[in-house]
């Protein structure tokens, strides 16, 4: 086989490594975010086209998951200011959650269902900090906000997790 | 250690509940689809006369040089000063035209090369359009190069960020190379090759380049830091038969941070066809137009023994390509070249570029797929005679058979297998025009009186991983939008349809569903926008702002929307500027174009522009999260008189004292002004303080005129002499690093807070 393999350009080689590497995991986090599946696979691909428009404004000062969870945050903060966003009910319950190929046990079911009813700000630092493994230093870069508010935001995030876990907090 | 048990927890718990959700195979063919739409910006178009004269002189100028240029110089020496020539304006062009485009060319094949009749740049100048600089500049590198930008060496990698920003792609020039502080190349490859033959063999022979190509990458997390600096090498495989694997390490601790990876198929293993499929995409690319015949034989081969959905969309492709052979072309079977000039003549479009041409066999019919692709000449506006063709011819006979367009309900093996086959493998498949139609039956069914097919009154469109998402998209603001979810079994549900009456404060809402984002309206859209609010009774502030705003025809000022952006980029110093919203608002003494700038910095500027004068009335700053959509469309005076009413003076002072001393940089400034543990707020009239509760912290006061605007904001120290208590959380607005330390071991971490 001697097909000569076109390279395309640094954007589509690029582009293309990204979206194997984390499209997954930025699915997953854009779900909990958005609570809605088309919506969470539409902020991906509106992810990812964003990142392939803005890819000359990317080099390397940020890693690259942390310049992709930027721009996931983001983008689910533009979907949920939709107007049409505002006007659907979005609280998931168990049985509203897409068919996976793993049981999940009660524990793990619980604890994500607690991380959707945490109120969106505290939700995407526990998220970014526990799910995306990300620093304290990057999730203040990526979300743009001071390091402190993270580190702020976390410790409520973690109480409120604690509370409605053990049933004290029914709907944050 | 507890914060990694935490961690894994999480990812435990989000991964196996989520497990029904895994990444698109399509994305990035949707992505880049997406992207290349309306990628190409025509600034001029030559006219079909100049286009043939250009690319009649191109076919001679290659005798005619004396002294060649190397790719580089031609770079340097023609295509960066026509780049920035481009950029003379306000702003920065990111495509050559036409005629530069024409300029670059001819120079390269005076100088003895020569690009790819049918690639997208040489199209583009047959058009009569220009291309995207980075991409002519690429494409030429590639030539000189080999191989695309993460397999060049570094040295070349560098030359050509330092290209970038001399045409102004980028601003600032960041490094590709390794510093005296950092690891050499040699060693970090090394290093790399180390790590790798560790975790998966010694006897890998990773050195050789028939097998893998090597990419890789040295990177600066700070471009003032080199401790900050961090590489990746990956290796490629060139065929099925061997794996993919990747090194990324920090520059300052290799061992440490050595991060190895790899995918490694084993296809003697149960394997399905999807994972086949991108198996074969990611060595032999996307562009399946491209594949040689051989790639399908061995494709076909391979699916015989995989596993293939029902019924899902993806799996037809799939279902296709197993029914099709691929035969290598013998003695009875019409040439190649003849079937593709066949085809080309029935197709009769001399814009139609060469896809592919490919023989199949099915049911004892020996057949030739020529595909080709039309791209639209003007991109942003529809242009029908673009698109996927693909014409087929009987290679026994080399009778033409057939010649089709790709449609809407059609999936990617509408090119690359017979009609006959293509269409069994539908079988059993719902297609996109009739899950549109399941989930019009579904609506209707509790909606009756909705209109969802008509197509003057809703815009259809269905997408969907495993399930399809249908969603009716109203054309008419009296309408709302409904969707729908379709399972690939055709059962309806989570219907939802918006159903309000058309009112003051779902008009705005209605007018984005309609028109879209408001960045991209027209100016009469505003001015319709502006009469249909005439007649309502808004309660919400936005819309009260929308009601208070008069929004005049652009025909009535002298400053137009063009020339507006152009005074709004240059009023915000910045080279790299993009305007995002430009509207007009009835303003005294003259209207003034209110626009929203990107930028390269974390706040956007929003600018006002005097409409007859040209002069800059304001700027502000628009924060992601943080500032309200109505600063683009409505004049301070207004929206901060509103705001003073609605909001009260404690949240306007608020946002006066943090943009004038939290870090603007961040998008959401906060100086933790929310968190009473730590500050009292105190009002009195339009004068409002936040004083800290603790010694060291401050003081904040501003005070308001009547319409919201900011008169004095003063900061001082806190006269308090009360240490703040240890048990309270950290401080919105300040950082502690012995509080993380103490957060790190704090008893109540995550997992037994929550165990």
């Amino acid at each position: 086989m001697d097909a000569a393999k076109d390279p395309g350009s640094l954007r589509d080689q690029t582009i293309e490594r990204l979206i194997e590497q984390y499209q997954t995991p930025l699915l997953r986090l854009c779900y909990i975010q958005l609570q809605d599946r088309a919506l969470a696979e539409d902020a991906v691909q509106e992810t990812f086209l964003k990142a392939y428009k803005g890819f000359a404004q990317f080099r390397g000062d940020s890693s690259e998951k942390t310049w992709l969870a930027h721009i996931a945050v983001n983008t689910c903060r533009d979907f949920q200011r939709g107007a049409w966003f505002r006007h659907t009910d979005r609280r998931v319950t168990p049985e509203m959650l897409p068919a996976g190929t793993v049981q999940p046990d009660t524990e793990d079911l619980d604890l994500s269902m607690a991380v959707m009813k945490l109120p969106r700000k505290l939700r995407e630092v526990i998220l970014l900090y526990y799910y995306q493994d990300m620093s304290t230093e990057e999730i203040a870069e990526a979300l743009g906000i001071a390091q402190s508010s993270v580190s702020h935001r976390l410790r409520r995030g973690r109480e409120k997790l604690r509370n409605l876990l053990e049933g004290r907090d029914q709907d944050a | 250690m507890r914060e990694d048990l935490s961690r894994e927890r999480m990812h435990k718990a989000i991964d196996t509940t989520l497990s029904g959700l895994n990444g698109d195979p399509w994305l990035f063919q949707r992505v880049s689809a997406r992207a290349r739409e309306g990628e190409t910006k025509v600034k001029k178009k030559l006219s079909t006369g100049l286009v043939l004269a250009i690319v009649l002189v191109l076919l001679v100028a290659a005798s005619v040089a004396v002294t060649l240029l190397t790719h580089q110089e031609v770079l340097e020496q023609v295509a960066v000063p026509l780049a920035v020539e481009n950029d003379a304006g306000a702003g920065v062009n990111e495509s050559f035209d036409a005629e530069q485009l024409a300029e670059l060319v001819r120079s390269l094949n005076e100088n003895g090369i020569t690009l790819e009749e049918n690639n997208r740049i040489m199209q583009a100048l047959q058009n009569g359009q220009g291309y995207y600089e980075e991409e002519v500049i690429m494409e030429i590198c590639r030539q000189a190069f080999g191989g695309y930008f993460y397999t060049w060496t570094l040295e070349e990698q560098d030359w050509f960020e330092r290209l970038m920003v001399k045409i102004g792609f980028r601003e600032t020039y960041i490094s590709y190379l390794p510093g005296k502080d950092n690891m050499t190349y040699e060693d970090a490859e090394a290093f790399a090759f180390r790590k790798i033959r560790e975790e998966y063999g010694q006897e890998l022979p990773l050195e050789d380049r028939s097998i893998w190509q090597l990419s890789r990458q040295f990177y600066m997390m700070d471009p003032d830091d080199p401790s900050g600096a961090g590489w990746n090498f990956t290796l490629d495989p060139r065929d099925l038969d061997h794996g993919q694997y990747s090194v990324s390490f920090m520059d300052s601790d290799p061992v440490g941070t050595a991060d190895v990876w790899a995918n490694i198929p084993d296809w003697t293993q149960p394997y399905t066809g999807e994972e086949l499929l991108d198996a074969f995409r990611a060595i032999y690319t996307w562009e399946q137009g491209h594949w040689a015949q051989e790639i399908w034989g061995k494709l076909h081969e391979m699916l015989q023994k995989s596993v293939i959905g029902t019924n899902s969309r993806d799996s037809q492709p799939l279902r296709a390509y197993r029914m099709t052979g691929y035969p290598e072309p013998g003695e009875g079977d019409l040439p190649k070249e003849t079937a593709i000039q066949k085809a080309k003549e029935t197709l009769g479009n001399s814009r139609a570029a060469l896809d592919g041409a490919i023989l199949t066999e099915y049911e004892g019919e020996r057949l030739w797929l020529v595909s080709f692709r039309i791209y639209p000449v003007e991109e942003e506006e529809e242009d029908d005679s673009a698109g996927l063709f693909a014409v087929t011819v009987n290679s026994t006979t080399g009778e033409v058979v057939s010649s089709r367009k790709q449609g809407a309900d059609d999936s990617e093996a509408f090119a690359y297998a017979p009609e006959a086959a293509y269409e069994k493998a539908w079988e059993g498949i719902l297609r996109r025009s009739e899950v549109i139609r399941l989930a019009a039956d579904g609506i209707k069914k509790e909606y009756p009186d909705l209109d969802l097919l008509n197509e003057e009154k809703y815009e259809q469109m269905a997408d969907g991983l495993y399930s399809w998402f249908v969603n009716f998209k109203a054309k008419d603001i009296r309408l709302g939008n409904a969707s729908a979810q379709v399972s690939m079994d055709g059962e309806v549900t989570g219907i939802e349809v918006d159903t309000e009456e058309l009112n003051g404060d779902n008009l705005w809402s209605r007018y984005w569903q309609t028109y879209g984002y408001f960045g991209e309206w027209d100016q009469s859209v505003w001015v319709q926008l502006s009469k249909d609010m005439a007649g309502m009774e808004p309660e919400s502030l936005e819309a009260k702002l929308l009601k208070a705003t008069t929004y005049p025809e652009e025909s009535s000022v002298k400053i137009q929307h063009q020339q507006a952006k152009e005074l709004g980029i240059k009023a915000t110093g910045k080279r790299v500027a993009e305007v995002n919203t430009c509207t007009l608002v009835g303003a005294d003494p003259h209207p003034v174009w209110i626009m929203r700038i990107l930028t390269d910095t974390a706040a956007d500027p929003v600018v006002g522009i005097d409409a007859e004068t040209g002069e800059t009335v304001f700027t502000e700053y628009y924060k992601v999260d943080y500032t309200p959509h109505y600063v683009e469309f409505s004049m301070p005076v207004v929206w901060r008189s509103a705001e003073l009413e609605t909001l009260g003076a404690p949240y306007m002072a608020k946002v006066a004292i943090t943009h004038k001393f939290a870090n603007m940089e961040l998008d959401e400034p906060d100086l933790g002004l929310d968190y009473t543990e730590d500050w009292e707020m105190q009002q009195d009239g339009l004068t409002v303080r936040y004083i800290g509760r603790w010694k060291g912290m401050k003081c904040y006061e501003a005070e308001l005129d009547e319409n919201g605007f900011v008169i004095r904001c003063e900061e001082s120290e806190s006269p308090s002499t009360e240490e703040r208590p240890d048990d309270l959380p950290p401080r919105g607005g300040e950082w502690s690093e012995e509080w993380d330390e103490e957060w790190e071991d704090d008893p109540e971490s995550l997992d037994e807070g929550i165990g």
